[in-house]
């Protein structure tokens, strides 16, 4: 049982909101966490939330868009985002990109916001300067709604994220040896979607504490890649089944983290721009899907995984177009793989998980 | 050998049997001069489209090892391609020939059973079906050493193509044009010329030619020209009775996605252009009895054309116009063929009806609904164009507020497996009672 525990969600925001501090809601996946706190603002992703019914999203989203998109609505439109006074919305795909129209243009919802283009071309240096100019659009939105920006409050934002990264290699390091797995695990983890770094980098360093105190436990183990884990009753099943998740590709967790990131140019938005070419390969962004899958067959060799679930979340597109590929190397290089698919809901369907307890049965 | 062998063949093919036996195959027997009640006369230039079209899939048959092939999206800056001599193929306007012919569910079967979802795209799922079967009505698609990929329409493009190329094993080249929202911002341009100048790059990398600035320029207006021509065409239809339909549009439009900056194209929209232009002067009209008109979202649903057509026109509305079909005129407006070209296709390649957001959208409908004399909208919600559909609730309500009576018409545009005939035939009938 994990000792640490992160405050929730709305606790903390409430708490950031008595402190006078503003909040900037990030839609997935990839932002620049860091050009918000420098403007000592509370960044927070949202991902759904989970569960929702489609009320009076309906109106407004065919049946067939992304669940992640349609929840948030669902959450906006029932009056759930008060606390927010900024927003970015990064483009991820279609589906984000036509909800921040939607909200603007259609809805009126009047909150600031801006947009975080990302680069597709297949030429780098272009791609290279085109995200700075991105970077450079942002923090003038910023800028022009009155915020003060300081380059010194960005470079020390820039160590806190790169601190930030190193602990959670370090926690996922932990986690294979001591085979920790469960709910409670990913629940901290994922607190740092709406924790600024200073705050949520304390949690991570009492969590390292708490498991360097454990006992070694190797357990078989298992890789997920996906978008988000949701539901989250995914891992107690995993756990139940005696598994460990000894790595992930989730979009919101694993693949968000950086293998070899050290700060190092002099200009802080210079190195934003170094980051991004160090992101690892992402259905949404990789223009060669060998890539991600030599990425993912190197996870399994370097955990010495047992197997391999796909958790893709319905109707997302650039997902769905890497499974296949990724199903077939898998399996030709003798990797067991799972493809699961779920909708965002607050449990997992029970057929999904008589598949995936199968699953792990015949890899344990 | 086998360059010999296939020019060989390629020779044979499109001087003998093409004018000697295929062509005639392809045309048939004539067509027939009376329209089919309640429609008008049909198109004489019909006849010269299947001749056009059936040319360039028969050529392409015939064409690898012999020409430089590209596939490419049917939003990419192909004059570029064209002033190296590349014959392009487009997998979409392949999808939609498919789709016409009721061949998707079969076809994206082979796609399904190697696990590509049937959430995605029937345009995809088509086009990796007929590359993993081999099957095409086109008889054969030609291996291509390029596939360029524009992200103007849809990112599904991207993933599609990406697709294509991990199994093709052919390289891909990404154009990447921002989405706009509102204006746009300045250094979105920059990034689409520099992009085109490296496009430029990698043909004379991999023709070992330079580029032939007076044969680009020519392209260029050559693709202009068709544009204004099919611009023109659109507009006859601003005629009471109009002379032509969406339906007849989305048939019509295959040379100017497909053969863009070729002189077949410019010269194939003149013919299409005066016989319009005779129409209307003779008052030949598309359907009998015209009594509404109305505007068309999105793309159509390509095994129901006629279906939908029949509906409408029995009970006297034509749908005179759509977005989709006036997309491909819209932009045009910033194509400069004198001035500082690249940055001039940057723009018509980046300013397009997808790439940018509901205002300009709802701008669009209110401009069409106007210059058009619509009386009403037919939103199709196309399960297979997410882009394309989302936001489309909003912009009915929005239509709906300024008084203009508009329905959507939940369908897709290739797969006939998530289309509710009968359901949609009812509520089409419904929406159409409002207006008696």
């Amino acid at each position: 049982m994990i000792q640490t525990n992160p405050p929730g969600r709305i606790e903390y925001l409430k708490s950031k909101k008595e402190e006078g501090k503003k909040i900037c809601l990030i839609f997935p996946i990839h932002f620049h966490k860091e050009i918000i706190e420098s403007f000592d603002i509370v960044p927070v992703e949202i991902w759904g939330p989970p569960g929702k019914p489609y009320n009076l999203s309906s109106r407004h989203l065919q049946s067939y868009i992304c669940p992640i998109v349609k929840n948030f609505l669902e959450f906006y439109l029932e009056g759930g985002l008060k606390l927010i006074d900024y927003a970015v919305f990064p483009h991820t795909c279609d589906s984000v990109q036509g909800i921040v129209t939607v909200l603007v243009d259609m809805l009126k919802w009047g909150v600031p916001t801006t947009t975080l283009l990302h680069s597709r071309s297949s030429f780098e240096d272009l791609n290279r300067e085109f995200a700075k100019m991105e970077i450079l659009k942002v923090i003038d939105f910023f800028k022009k709604n009155g915020e003060k920006f300081d380059e010194e409050k960005l470079r020390a934002s820039l160590k806190k994220y790169c601190e930030n990264n190193s602990m959670k290699l370090k926690l996922y390091e932990l986690k294979r040896r001591k085979g920790v797995e469960g709910v409670d695990f990913w629940r901290i983890f994922r607190a740092g979607e709406y924790m600024r770094s200073e705050d949520y980098n304390v949690i991570l360093r009492n969590l390292i504490e708490e498991l360097e105190g454990m006992e070694e436990n190797y357990k078989p183990g298992l890789i997920i890649s996906g978008i988000v884990p949701e539901p989250m009753e995914i891992f107690s099943l995993i756990k139940d089944e005696g598994f460990v998740v000894v790595d992930d590709d989730y979009a919101s967790c694993g693949r968000r983290i950086l293998e070899n990131w050290m700060v190092n140019e002099d200009d802080p938005v210079d190195e934003i721009v170094r980051k991004t070419e160090l992101w690892n390969p992402c259905s949404t962004l990789t223009r060669d899907v060998r890539k991600r899958v030599d990425y993912l067959k190197n996870k399994v060799l370097k955990t010495g995984a047992r197997g391999l679930i796909i958790h893709t979340v319905k109707f997302c597109e650039p997902e769905l177009f890497d499974v296949p590929f990724i199903e077939k190397e898998m399996k030709n290089s003798g990797i067991p793989v799972l493809h699961i698919e779920t909708n965002l809901e607050k449990e997992i369907p029970s057929q999904t998980k008589t598949r995936i307890q199968a699953f792990l049965e015949a890899i344990r | 050998m086998k360059d010999l062998i296939s020019h060989g063949r390629y020779l044979v093919a499109t001087k003998f049997l093409w004018p000697l036996f295929v062509r005639k195959q392809i045309l048939g027997k004539d067509e027939r001069r009376e329209g089919r009640k309640p429609f008008g006369p049909p198109l004489k230039t019909l006849r010269r489209l299947r001749e056009l079209m059936g040319y360039h899939y028969f050529e392409g048959r015939y064409a690898e090892n012999v020409k430089r092939v590209a596939w490419v999206t049917s939003g990419a800056p192909v004059e570029i391609l064209r002033a190296f001599d590349f014959l392009t193929i487009y997998p979409e306007n392949h999808a939609a020939l498919c789709g016409a012919r009721k061949m998707i569910p079969q076809l994206s079967a082979h796609a399904e059973e190697r696990g590509f979802s049937m959430d995605l795209c029937s345009y995809a799922r088509c086009d990796l079906g007929c590359f993993f079967s081999g099957k095409t009505p086109v008889g054969k698609l030609p291996r291509p050493s390029l596939l360029l990929a524009c992200t103007n329409i849809c990112q599904t493009v991207l993933f599609w193509f990406r697709s294509l190329s991990k199994e093709l094993n052919v390289p891909l080249i990404i154009i990447d044009t921002p989405f706009r929202y509102g204006e746009g911002e300045k250094h979105n341009i920059a990034y689409v010329k520099r992009q085109l100048e490296k496009l430029i790059d990698i043909c004379e990398e991999v023709t070992g030619e330079e580029l032939n600035r007076e044969k680009f320029e020519r392209v260029l207006e050559l693709s202009l020209d068709a544009t204004l021509l099919w611009g023109e065409a659109l507009k006859s239809s601003t005629n009471k009775p109009a002379p032509w339909n969406a339906f007849d549009q989305f048939i019509h439009m295959a040379p100017i996605v497909t053969l863009r900056g070729t002189y077949e194209c410019y010269s194939y929209y003149m013919e299409l252009v005066d016989e319009l232009r005779d129409r209307v002067y003779y008052g030949i009209p598309a359907i009998e009895n015209e009594r509404f008109r109305l505007l068309w979202d999105n793309l159509p649903v390509w095994f129901n054309l006629r279906g939908i057509a029949e509906i409408l026109a029995r009970r006297g509305f034509n749908l005179v116009i759509s977005t989709y079909t006036n997309a491909w005129y819209q932009s045009s407006i910033y194509l400069d063929v004198r001035g500082d070209y690249l940055e001039s296709m940057a723009k018509v390649y980046t300013y397009i009806l997808l790439n940018s957001d509901l205002n300009f959208k709802l701008q669009t409908f209110e401009n069409l609904i106007r210059e058009y004399s619509c009386d009403g909208v037919i939103l199709h919600a196309d399960r297979s164009c997410k882009p394309y559909s989302m936001g489309q609730l909003d912009l009915m309500n929005k239509l709906v507020q300024k008084g203009i009576r508009s329905f959507i018409l939940d369908g897709d545009h290739g797969d006939q497996r998530f289309y509710a005939e009968e359901q949609i035939n009812n509520r089409l009938n419904a929406f159409l009672e409002m207006f008696y």
